[in-house]
């Protein structure tokens, strides 16, 4: 269950996304509504497709109301997580260009000899200064775009994990709703 | 700790090529002195180490003992120069302090080898570095 299967949720569920607007839809392609988030109904006292469609939406609803979890809505919620999280690493990622320019500006210097060493804030000087601010400012660049990117993925990660928790959730209320009117159910 | 250890090799093999550069300074007043290898650390322990012009410390420094100042090299371009204003030769040891633009230095170098350890104190972080000297032509 576990990542493959609630990538495969997503999918469903992006798919199905355009019918999130009026809940639960029908299934105009043929796939039936437990399909679409990955359960399996199998209709175990002969019950008609048409049966199964109504039973399904009627577990449907009773599962979003009994979980507070509506799938197709948490599908456009994680999509604009997913989205958030990739403008976050772009933004790190930009912000870490120039560094190294506005690390050699801070690091050349002239006139002083000890008082000019390790001085990150002249404003001119020698072309060794300006060489050695390039190499520290892309250095400490590089650590704080490490560091954010880090955190931007481990919040990416928990909300992730905490989709599929909900989902999880959804689907066992869902089930239990269609086994008590008499269908085999498997996720 | 591994980024301490592993500066502290790389200044090993930075400066080995150097000590047989650096000569016997008993005798000189003025000498010539390359700084190989540098170190900065912060209070929090973090250390970050390089070649000496990482940190803006020259590659060639003349000291002369007698005017009491050290100097860039005219080769170099760079025009800077600061005082000395300690100034002891005991135990074989050559020690020069000083203080520019709110930094403290101390530099000890053996006058039998030419071998350097400058230290240099600014507000929050240290500067260590590594070199060698030798006499200047002239005062051969």
């Amino acid at each position: 269950m576990k990542r493959a299967t609630v990538v495969t949720l997503m999918i469903a569920l992006s798919a199905a996304s355009t019918l999130a607007q009026t809940p639960p839809p029908s299934q105009p392609t043929g796939k039936t509504l437990a399909a679409t988030v990955a359960v399996f109904v199998f209709p175990a006292e002969g019950q008609t497709t048409e049966q199964q469609s109504k039973d399904e939406v009627t577990c449907y609803n009773w599962a979003v109301q009994n979980t507070g979890t509506d799938p197709f809505a948490l599908a456009q919620q994680s999509a604009a997580q997913q989205a958030q999280a990739a403008q976050a690493k772009e933004d790190i990622s930009k912000a870490g260009r120039g560094a190294g320019a506005k690390g050699a500006l801070g690091g050349a210097a002239a006139g002083a000899l000890i008082g000019e060493i390790a001085n990150d804030d002249a404003g001119k000087g020698a072309a060794y200064g300006a060489a050695a601010g390039m190499i520290a400012g892309r250095r400490r660049s590089r650590k704080a775009k490490k560091s954010a990117s880090a955190q931007v993925e481990q919040q990416s990660k928990a909300a992730q994990q905490a989709t599929g928790q909900q989902l999880e959730s959804f689907r066992k209320a869902f089930s239990v709703c269609l086994e008590a009117k008499d269908y085999m159910v498997k996720f | 700790m591994n980024g301490i250890k592993r500066i502290a090799l790389v200044a090993t093999f930075l400066l080995a090529p150097t000590l047989g550069m650096a000569d016997n300074l008993s005798d000189s007043s003025s000498f010539l002195c390359t700084s190989v290898f540098a170190s900065r650390c912060t209070p929090d322990g973090e250390c970050e180490g390089g070649p000496a012009w990482n940190y803006n410390v020259p590659q060639f420094i003349e000291i002369d003992l007698n005017k009491k100042s050290m100097s860039t090299t005219k080769a170099s371009g760079e025009n800077r120069t600061t005082p000395i204003k300690n100034l002891e030769r005991e135990d074989g040891l050559i020690i020069l302090q000083g203080v520019q633009l709110g930094r403290a230095f101390s530099f000890v170098i053996n006058e039998e080898t030419g071998v350097a350890s400058i230290a240099v104190a600014l507000d929050g972080h240290g500067v260590i570095v590594s070199g060698a000297c030798t006499p200047m032509p002239e005062s051969n």
